[in-house]
């Protein structure tokens, strides 16, 4: 045996000694793997009606300790070789990206976000590229080419906690192409669920991180259109005649922002407008299990501290 | 109505329409069983380590929500601040998302499980319990934060792991600790508990980093978790035998041993590895010395250093110990094996360490066996029986057998003995009446003196529920100790009478009288025919599953129903179900076998006689009886003949009722003589071939139960057509928060045993008790959730003699009729697209809910007894009626012509009674006319989908139904009973029951849920006549008059109206008795005002000289003039002294005591 053998032998047998006195290390070394947020793919094609092409669904489900939360996108496969015919639309009203997974479902499964850019849905276009990344988080991309060489990219995080999506919007312009004057996103959620469909009253209500409320008359089909104030960080809604299913967003506050929430009886809608293009615009889902005071609560605790996560968290991480 | 109503209904107002109990403590649905974790349940226990002379150690479980009763069992055993997390399953954390509807509102959400947890992990624990679960469910950052902890000196205690995982194999290769695995074995004596079914019992006792680790391995794999009753499965204790006998009743005096005995032991092993994982054991030796034999019938000693408590056990009896205190005399013991428990003490008293000694007493003769000579026996019944000896024979002067019942009472005298020529002794027993149904043969030998063999022979009596109106619970009532604790808690705590045993043996059957309780066999599903789909198809293989008209399928059937009475018949069950949810077939056209059509064909013959008269009723030009062959569905929708489709379906009716009732017969012919069966869950009338004629059926079929489907007329119709004796209900329970059945929450469940009551039924039924923290009105620790409290709170109320007075009651009406006509139910699928009656069912469901809705009492009347209707109504109302006789025509016309109202939805009467479409109706210019006919149209449509859609009745005012009662109205007809504002205000119309029992009158007014309010409103309630009214729940005097001002919220409102105020209620009865002898007490009324009621009802409470309730001896009578005798039978091990006699008038509070002294 020669020396250098010999010392790999010493080193082996320090490092199992080690290993052998501290098996919390070890321990620890095992569970990095296990407490990864990992990713269940699935895709779903049907044809909804005679000539139409296939309705295709993509279902990127993020399973995390607490939680399964499902990232759809929907669209239809309008383009050979799936279709020859003639159907423009790739989204119907309720395609694109959507959210499931307990009361995230009050996202709704589609139809969730759409973005405008000077005031064309650019989720309308085939999709350029959606990659994914499994790590402490559960990362997806989507990404949509714009104009000649620009393109939008819209990340969503999902924590292990699988209790909130970070959501990032990052345009990408190249001087190739025309400017953008404008960039709209709709965000729509049906806090409380959906029962006003089924003709059943709702009660809704938000509350903003300002301390101002709105709230509709109990049981009335009804629609406000309430501007945010200027400073605010997040907004929380729920329906007071249910006891739970409220859903939460934070807001990055970016100057040059004009936000509005359409607060109705049943889907209510958040438009996010922002004149010129901001570098990248942040916001965060939530959606609550337990009751709308308990939610609340929990909520406000950590809406601050979630922010700072929200901004500085590192897609793919 | 009391103050806590009031403040329940006032904060139900707030809330809106949800009614707050107290918040959940992880924010969740009030009745959601998760995170509810607490000690006030408490049962039977040895207090092994509690005080401790050590440090109170702070644990934490980590363990499926089913089972976290055992934490409190542990924590009740040792003295601990105990905490637990909770799992959904052993091999998930949370359950994916549920499609059911019920056990998704059962299962908590993964975000606030993971939550908790790390919430909890915040605080320091000495010992964390990880009770069988999957490793890997414990989210990695936490399972990494408690070996953190336990790194750095806290305890971890790892039961039975279902399953390897690489980190479990790195914390069982780290170094033994020296002295644990003896620390914790060494006070369990595992060679003395043969019968216990630990197949292995492997204890491993580590060092991890500062702290200890115990692993317990019961041998128990995922397979074994697959295989036992899944939820029942204990997660700190081996698995419970759960061995279930099928086949015959039998003699089970070993179960006593696996029930109580080894789960003491089972909970020390983990008790001392939570205290050794703790650091916190003392190895004060407990040096304990006594002989492992001594001599049976005499008083033995053992040594051992003071100061000390002891507790000897005897293994063959059922939790019975003799605490010795401080003293190392053991007294006379009969032969048999015991333990003796020894703890050691510090000088406050407090424990230091314990040990258990087995030894066994002997003697020259022993009780080998006792048989008795009937398999069952019915109450009072002379119990006879063969006793056998090994050793030395007996003398019989030394040989008494006495009986004793489950309550330890003595229900017997010493009985006779014979001695028998083959050295076998021959003894008959006179016992008293039963008031449970378990009891046993107890026979001692004795020699000089004192006892030195004995035996408790277990065997039930056939006894019946002891309330008049009784509530059902659905279940499986396995070997398992949370069975076990489910039972003792729903009959002690939660007013519960019977036990509903699904699809399980003997096994069950004796859990259930084990805990004082009734049973209700639901052991075969009949019928459904047609439905491939059905969850429970599978039973259809069955011999006895078959056509219901076939001769074999029969002959099976009484085997069957033998095989359920040899083993449920000698516990007298309440009744047997042969299905739930059960009807005929889906198919409009079955069944058309040789049987079904040659019973169709003689059904025909009976009721034609001649073919030529057949041929003139149905326009066929058959020649003989035996040439009938009827059109399918699709044939007669075609040809518009639908006569003979419709004698068809008919037949289903009654092939349905012949089958259940000979089901009863076979029952009775097998040996159960009070048998009452029938079926449950009866839903969707609308199938033309469900056979669902509720009012035939329920005419003579014993036992019947309906669904509510948030559309009472079922219940409607099952009271207002049953007898009085049957036993009738429908079902309720834990079905999640969407279902039409009824929901899981306050207002709902307390509702509902006062909707079947004031229906005329005698019992609710509750899906289900499952297992405790699931599907389930009990959370994991045995708490009762917020919606069985207020079920409970009902339950009791019925149960002081408001279900006896209006039980023995008849229903009243304000002179309106329902026309219910079976035919046209049946035919309405004539003109659909799929076969089915719904416009029928929607339109009866409209019309009774729009007369509820308006205050009216109604009832149903069959179209063959119009006759009667007619001059006893002052409206019939006639929904989509399509078919009436000549005969009803003649009367419903004359019935208008002399002033009676009819009202219709259509033109009544299109059809004849066989089928034939008449040119149109005769009844059409009456209609036209509209002179005491008023056809309403479609003014009702959709009427009650919308109250059932969860929609507040607020939301759809004006109510479309109020315009029925504008009509009634109009025709000067008014409700008898008028509820109205006080303030003016718009409010939820109360249903109007009113019952008459002579100079009597009882008026319930009951919300229905579906109004979806829970609001309070103050109300006036206008009457006929002046009467002195009661408010019969409070048991409060509301005054006299034609009025009553009252605030009603959810809770159903019940008014006695008498005809005097009573002033006082007397008990007379001997002053003193003899243990053994009856007390039999008569109760007077005395009014201050007026005349004595001639009905009403009283109950009976008696109190022990201790102060506790002798919940056996409650009961409730019916009274006359204010007059009634109730007895009961004291035991003849009565403890002597002075017992309080309560007696309390059900309908008015009137209450007064007195004392009886046993001698």
């Amino acid at each position: 045996m020669n020396l250098k053998h010999l010392a790999a032998v010493s080193i082996a047998a320090i490092t199992a000694v080690s290993f052998a006195q501290n098996p919390l290390d070890q321990i620890k070394g095992l569970a990095q793997e296990s407490s990864k947020v990992k990713l269940d793919f699935k895709q779903n094609k049907r044809v909804l009606k005679a000539n139409q092409p296939p309705y295709c669904t993509d279902n990127y489900t993020f399973v995390t300790p607490s939680n399964k939360l499902t990232v759809y996108y929907h669209y239809f496969m309008n383009q050979p070789p799936e279709f020859t015919g003639k159907h423009p639309a790739l989204l119907h009203s309720l395609g694109g990206i959507g959210l499931s997974g307990k009361s995230f479902a009050f996202w709704y499964y589609g139809g969730m976000i759409r973005i405008y850019v000077n005031n064309i849905d650019i989720m309308q276009q085939k999709i350029a590229k959606v990659s994914t990344k499994c790590g402490k988080n559960g990362n997806i991309e989507f990404v949509w080419n714009w104009g000649k060489a620009s393109k939008f990219t819209l990340q969503l995080i999902v924590p292990s906690e699988g209790n909130r999506v970070y959501a990032r919007l990052i345009p990408e312009i190249s001087p190739l192409d025309k400017k953008v004057n404008h960039i709209k996103i709709r965000l729509t959620g049906y806090p409380g669920g959906f029962g006003p469909a089924y003709k059943q009253p709702s009660h809704r209500y938000v509350k903003f991180s300002d301390g101002k409320e709105e709230i509709l008359d109990a049981g009335k089909i009804m629609k406000k259109q309430i501007t945010l104030p200027g400073d605010v960080k997040w907004a929380f809604l729920a329906d007071k005649l249910q006891k739970k299913g409220a859903i939460g967003f934070v807001l990055e506050k970016i100057a040059g922002g004009n936000h509005n929430l359409n607060l109705s009886s049943y889907g209510s809608s958040f438009y996010l407008n922002y004149q010129g293009c901001p570098k990248a615009v942040n916001f965060a889902l939530y959606a609550f299990e337990t009751t709308n005071e308990v939610s609340f609560n929990t909520f406000k605790n950590r809406a601050s501290s979630d922010y700072q996560e929200m901004l500085s968290i590192k897609y793919g991480e | 109505m009391n103050k806590s109503l009031f403040a329940a209904g006032a904060a139900a107002l707030f809330a809106g329409i949800s009614v707050q109990a107290a918040p959940h403590p992880l924010g969740l649905d009030e009745n959601q069983p998760y995170g509810i974790l607490s000690d006030k349940y408490v049962t039977p226990h040895v207090k092994w380590a509690k005080p401790y002379a050590g440090k109170k150690l702070r644990v934490l479980v980590l363990a499926p929500i089913s089972t976290q009763r055992e934490t409190v069992e542990l924590a009740q055993r040792m003295d601990i601040e105990f905490d637990g997390w909770m799992t959904q399953d052993f091999k998930e954390m949370e359950k994916s998302g549920s499609s059911d509807f019920c056990s998704a509102f059962f299962c908590a959400p993964g975000s606030v499980m993971t939550a908790a947890l790390k919430q909890k992990l915040q605080s320091r624990h000495d010992v964390y319990v990880v009770g069988k679960i999957f490793w890997d469910i414990i989210p990695a950052d936490s399972r990494i934060k408690i070996l953190e902890r336990v790194a750095g000196g806290a305890g971890l205690v790892i039961i039975n792991p279902l399953k390897t995982h690489p980190e479990l194999d790195i914390i069982k290769k780290q170094p033994a600790i020296p002295g644990g695995v003896e620390y914790i074995s060494s006070a369990i004596p595992a060679e003395a508990l043969a019968p216990f079914k630990m197949a292995k019992n492997e204890i491993k006792a580590l060092s991890f980093g500062k702290g200890r680790v115990v692993i317990m391995d019961f041998g128990e794999t995922i397979r074994s978790y697959q295989d036992s009753k899944r939820f029942f499965m204990p997660s700190l204790t081996p698995i419970w035998d759960n061995t279930d006998k099928q086949v015959h009743w039998q003699e089970t005096d070993s179960e006593s041993k696996i029930l109580k005995v080894p789960y003491e032991y089972a909970m020390v092993q983990v008790a001392r590895a939570v205290l050794w994982s703790g650091k916190n054991e003392n190895k004060t030796p407990v040096n304990v010395s006594m002989s492992g034999k001594i001599p049976a019938g005499k008083v033995a000693s053992f040594r051992m250093e003071k100061p000390f408590k002891a507790a000897v056990r005897d293994l063959r009896a059922a939790g019975i110990k003799m605490d010795l205190g401080g003293s190392n005399q053991i007294p006379a013991l009969p032969c048999g094996q015991y333990m003796l428990d020894v703890w050691k003490l510090d000088a406050q008293g407090k424990i230091v360490n314990w040990k258990t000694v087995p030894f066994t007493a002997v003697s020259d003769v022993e009780v080998s066996s006792v048989k008795l000579d009937k398999l069952q026996y019915e109450s009072g019944e002379k119990v006879t029986g063969t006793i056998t000896f090994k050793g030395t024979k007996p003398a019989v002067k030394d040989i008494s057998v006495v009986m004793f019942d489950n309550l330890e009472r003595q229900v017997s005298l010493p009985g006779t003995v014979k001695l028998n020529a083959d050295g076998t002794v021959k003894f008959t027993v006179q016992p008293m009446k039963a008031d449970v149904p378990l009891h046993k043969i107890r026979v001692n030998i004795s020699k000089n003196g004192a006892i030195v063999a004995n035996k408790d022979y277990m065997f039930p009596v056939r006894t019946k529920p002891r309330h008049r109106f009784v509530e059902v619970v659905w279940g499986s009532w396995y070997n398992s100790p949370f069975c076990h604790f489910m039972i003792e808690k729903l009959k002690k705590d939660n007013a519960t009478d019977v036990l509903m045993i699904v699809w399980s043996g003997a096994s069950s059957a004796y859990n259930v009288a084990r805990g004082n309780a009734n049973s209700l066999l639901y052991g075969a599903r009949y019928g459904v025919f047609g439905k491939t789909k059905d969850h429970i198809h599978k039973v259809r293989n069955r011999a006895d599953c078959g056509c219901m008209n076939n001769p074999n399928v029969l002959k099976a059937t009484r085997k069957t129903m033998n095989r359920f009475v040899k083993v449920h018949g000698p516990y007298g069950p309440a009744g047997y179900t042969h299905g739930d949810e059960t009807f005929y077939s889906t198919d409009p056209s079955s069944c058309r076998c040789q049987y079904c059509l040659a019973k169709l064909r003689n059904y025909l013959k009976k009721k034609f006689v001649t073919i030529e008269k057949l041929n003139a009723a149905y326009k066929t030009d058959y020649k003989t009886f035996e040439e009938i062959d009827p059109p399918v569905y699709e044939e007669a929708k075609k040809s518009g003949k639908y006569g003979l489709w419709l004698a068809h379906r008919e037949m289903a009716a009654v092939t349905l009722h012949d089958f259940f009732r000979a089901t009863q017969d076979y029952l009775r012919e097998a040996g159960d003589p009070t048998a009452q069966a029938g079926f449950d869950g009866i839903q969707g009338p609308g199938n033309p071939n469900s056979g669902l004629n509720i009012p035939y059926l329920s005419g003579t079929l014993e036992n019947l139960n309906v669904y509510t489907y948030g559309n009472t007329s079922l219940t409607r119709l099952l009271g207002d057509f049953t007898k009085k004796n049957f036993m009738t209900g429908g079902w309720y329970g834990s079905y999640g928060d969407s279902n039409v059945i009824g929901h899981n929450n306050v207002p709902a469940a307390n509702i509902f045993p006062y909707f079947m009551l004031l229906n005329g039924l005698n019992s609710s039924w509750f899906w289900t008790m499952g297992y405790p923290g699931g599907v389930s009105g009990f959370a994991g620790d045995m708490t009762s959730l917020p919606y069985v409290d207020a079920r409970t709170e009902s339950l009791k109320e019925i149960h002081t003699g408001i279900g006896d007075m209006i039980l023995d009651s008849e229903k009243t009406t304000d002179g309106i009729a329902i026309c219910y006509e079976d035919h046209s139910r049946i035919l309405e699928a004539m003109f659909s697209n799929d076969a089915l009656g719904t416009k029928w069912v929607d339109a009866d469901a409209n019309i009774r809910t729009a007369l509820e809705d308006s205050g009216y009492a109604f009832r149903y009347v069959l179209a063959a007894q119009l006759k009667n209707a007619v001059r006893n109504c002052k409206a019939i109302i006639l929904p989509r009626c399509h078919i009436l006789s000549d005969e009803n025509i003649a009367l419903l016309k004359s019935f208008a012509a002399k002033g009676g109202l009819l009202i219709a939805d259509i033109i009544p009467g299109e059809y004849d009674e066989f089928g034939n479409k008449r040119a149109s109706s005769p009844l059409a210019d009456l209609f036209k006319s509209g002179k005491n006919a008023v056809l309403i149209g479609d003014m009702l449509n959709g009427y009650r989908n919308q109250r059932t859609d969860k929609v507040c009745w607020k939301n759809k005012v004006p109510l479309k139904g109020w315009k029925l009662g504008e009509i009634l109205k109009k025709a000067g007809i008014e409700p008898r009973f008028k509820v109205s504002s006080v303030d003016g205000k718009q409010f939820p119309q109360p249903s109007v029951y009113s019952f008459a029992n002579g100079n009597v009158q009882y008026v319930g007014l009951l919300r229905d849920y579906w109004l979806i309010d829970t609001g309070t409103y103050k109300l006036k309630m206008t009457m006929p006549s002046s009467a002195y009214v009661y408010d019969s729940r409070a048991g409060k005097f509301m005054g006299k008059g034609k009025s009553v001002v009252f605030s009603q919220d959810y809770h159903t409102v019940l008014f006695t109206l008498l005809p005097g105020k009573v002033g006082k209620v007397s008990l007379n009865h001997a002053g003193n008795v003899k243990a053994g002898e009856t007390v039999k007490v008569k109760v007077s009324m005395e009014m201050a005002e007026g005349k004595l009621p001639d009905a009403g009802a009283y109950r009976l409470q008696v109190y022990a000289p201790s102060g506790k309730l002798l919940t056996e001896y409650e009961r409730s009578a019916s009274a006359k003039l204010g007059k009634a005798e109730l007895e009961f039978r004291t035991a003849f091990n009565q403890k002597p002294g002075k017992y309080r006699l309560i007696i309390r008038d059900a309908a008015t509070g009137v209450r007064a005591e007195s004392f009886v002294e046993v001698k």
